[in-house]
């Protein structure tokens, strides 16, 4: 799992959208796979990284398909095509990510329930709360947080300012933020900090678990791949190695196959009677979604 | 970002925040946080003195 690039994420995925997604969809499609697990997470402690990634168990949520899934309902019901891409981009940006910690994730289910996995650092959830952040922290995954924190300041840094807000975010998903406006009594300052908040809320809790990390739990710094190796993590991702491959292997065809008819037979005609804020301009191809 | 310093102490009263009392606030306390600091307080602590609320940031 990973901390705080997921919130940094959302502003580089921003940048490359324009207003051709809704950012808040983004947020909360890059939330959904921990947004109804994680809580429940650490209360599993027998078998808690399993219960998060595995199946039986929530693991699900942390799979392609389950965004297809969202935004086709989302698309279905509400005919917004910027809020089911903004969907769609965020819970698959979620999903990769997480392909780089030990646990991994079932990329493919329901076709392969096998993990994929790059064990860049350790999942271990089943240290409960504190032990999982100490241990992120400890490896390359606080160093996979400041590198998508690099990231945004260096190549999407305008995304921050207060023009590109009222230019680009708030048009390309006017009803939501005027509703959230009105909802919430915001004022024009008010509106860009909600926007900023997540970028900031990302910043210090990667500062603040980092601090917690060195010196408060004592734990020695391993940035090294799979590390830290004092902590025994959760690997879901077992087995041989021709296993692994032919499962994953065959998963993902039966996975690309799917995808196209259900585009071929029902995402299409949702998308041609879904609607698009005045601002937007689409392309085709990659430019359906990006700029 | 007009006022980067009242950002930077926001993030240091969160850190501090966090350390102190080894809360850390999730996904939906921590963007409030900031809402509150930087918005709700300034603009609470104007109108109890009297002063005209902060200039909106250019468009």
């Amino acid at each position: 799992m990973s901390w705080a690039a997921h919130e940094f994420e959302d502003y580089f995925i921003q940048k490359h959208i324009g207003t051709k997604a809704s950012f808040i969809a983004v947020v909360i499609g890059a939330f959904l796979p921990d947004l109804i697990t994680k809580s429940f997470v650490y209360e599993h402690s027998t078998d808690a990284a399993h219960f998060h990634r595995g199946w039986p168990g929530v693991g699900f949520t942390h799979s392609l398909m389950f965004g297809v899934v969202i935004a086709t309902v989302v698309l279905a019901i509400t005919k917004s095509r910027s809020w089911a891409l903004g969907l769609l981009i965020g819970e698959w940006a979620h999903v990769l990510t997480d392909v780089s910690d030990t646990a991994g994730v079932m990329l493919f289910f329901p076709f392969s329930t096998q993990n994929l996995s790059i064990q860049m650092w350790k999942h271990a959830a089943s240290q409960g709360r504190l032990g999982d952040a100490a241990a992120y922290y400890s490896g390359l995954g606080g160093v996979w947080d400041f590198f998508w924190f690099c990231m945004v300041l260096v190549f999407a840094r305008k995304v921050f300012r207060a023009d590109y807000f009222w230019s680009v975010v708030v048009p390309a998903d006017f009803k939501v933020w005027s509703w959230a406006r009105r909802r919430l009594h915001l004022t024009d300052n008010g509106m860009l900090l909600a926007y900023r908040a997540y970028f900031l809320y990302g910043m210090s809790r990667m500062v603040a678990w980092f601090l917690y990390a060195r010196f408060q739990t004592d734990k020695p710094w391993q940035p090294v791949w799979g590390g830290p190796k004092y902590i025994k993590g959760n690997y879901l991702m077992t087995g041989d190695w021709w296993r692994i491959t032919l499962s994953l292997g065959l998963g993902g065809v039966a996975f690309a196959i799917t995808l196209y008819l259900l585009w071929r037979f029902l995402i299409r005609r949702l998308w041609a009677r879904g609607v698009d804020p005045e601002i937007v301009e689409r392309g085709s191809g990659l430019r359906v979604a990006f700029h | 970002m007009n006022d980067p310093v009242r950002y930077g102490l926001a993030v240091i009263g969160y850190v501090v925040l966090a350390m102190f009392t080894k809360q850390f606030l999730t996904w939906t306390y921590g963007p409030l946080y900031f809402m509150f600091t930087l918005e709700v307080l300034p603009r609470t602590w104007r109108r109890l003195r009297g002063l005209r609320p902060q200039a909106a940031e250019s468009r």
